[in-house]
């Protein structure tokens, strides 16, 4: 699994995801998102090239979303393929982190 | 490749007790269930449980002896529909009844037992002796 991180306008950090968020795939990006998780303000998660999502990659984007929770800080994820989604929303992690269809959308709705 | 055909269209892993050889077999169970005829939809199914059925037993199982000697056997149905049985001989922990996380809980674990109800049909779990086993159908 490959992690690029670009800065966004508004102080929006926006970390794409690329590959197979599996076992393998969440240990190979936990390090980086924990360090992510220490520096953003506002991160949006991109995950349009993530093929597959389980139960060891939801962990590692709750540990993320919850150490920028704790600061008062705000994360999104965006554009996630249809099969990501329903794993997403059927463990519930929409109900703590949005979940939005484009980059654009996400990086509006955390601009605001 | 850590799968064995026992017959048309089913298949046996046996698994290693730690997290690093969940992978494998979660890989060699998807390519055997495509092989088989399985659509894309029941394989990203399959996955996503047999995952965290595995994951558990790599991280919380208690082998009762040398080994948690775990063994998967996946049975694809002429209808497509896909059964898989995971065996251990851990200490007996049933994940059916296990209580869930509120969706508003912000805690990074204990969803994935709502992601095998999800994607599942049906789930079972008993104990035969020793051994355990948690039949998932999708």
């Amino acid at each position: 699994m490959q992690l690029t991180v670009e800065e966004l306008a508004g102080g929006i950090t926006k970390a794409t995801l690329v590959g197979r968020m599996d076992i393998e795939g969440a240990q190979a990006v936990d390090m980086r998102l924990n360090v992510l998780a220490g520096s953003a303000n506002k991160l949006i998660l991109d995950m349009a090239e993530v093929s597959f999502l389980a139960s060891m990659g939801l962990r590692t984007i709750m540990m993320c979303a919850r150490a920028l929770g704790a600061k008062g800080k705000t994360m999104a994820i965006c554009a996630p393929q249809p099969a990501v989604d329903k794993v997403l929303r059927s463990s519930g992690v929409d109900e703590v982190v949005k979940i939005y269809a484009t980059a654009g959308e996400a990086s509006a709705a955390l601009s605001a | 490749m850590p799968s064995a055909s026992k017959g048309e269209n089913t298949y046996r892993y046996t698994v290693g007790d730690t997290l690093a050889d969940v992978g494998p077999v979660v890989l060699a169970a998807d390519r055997d269930a495509g092989l088989a005829g399985v659509d894309d939809e029941r394989r990203n199914a399959l996955q996503v449980c047999l995952e965290e059925a595995l994951a558990n037993l790599a991280m919380h199982g208690q082998a009762r002896g040398a080994s948690k000697d775990i063994t998967v056997d996946l049975a694809v149905l002429p209808n497509g529909q896909v059964t898989m049985t995971v065996c251990d001989s851990c200490v007996a922990f049933s994940p059916i009844p296990a209580p869930q996380k509120p969706p508003e809980s912000d805690s990074p674990g204990g969803r994935g037992i709502r992601l095998l109800h999800a994607f599942s049909q049906n789930v079972r779990y008993w104990t035969e002796g020793e051994r355990n086993f948690l039949e998932i159908s999708i």
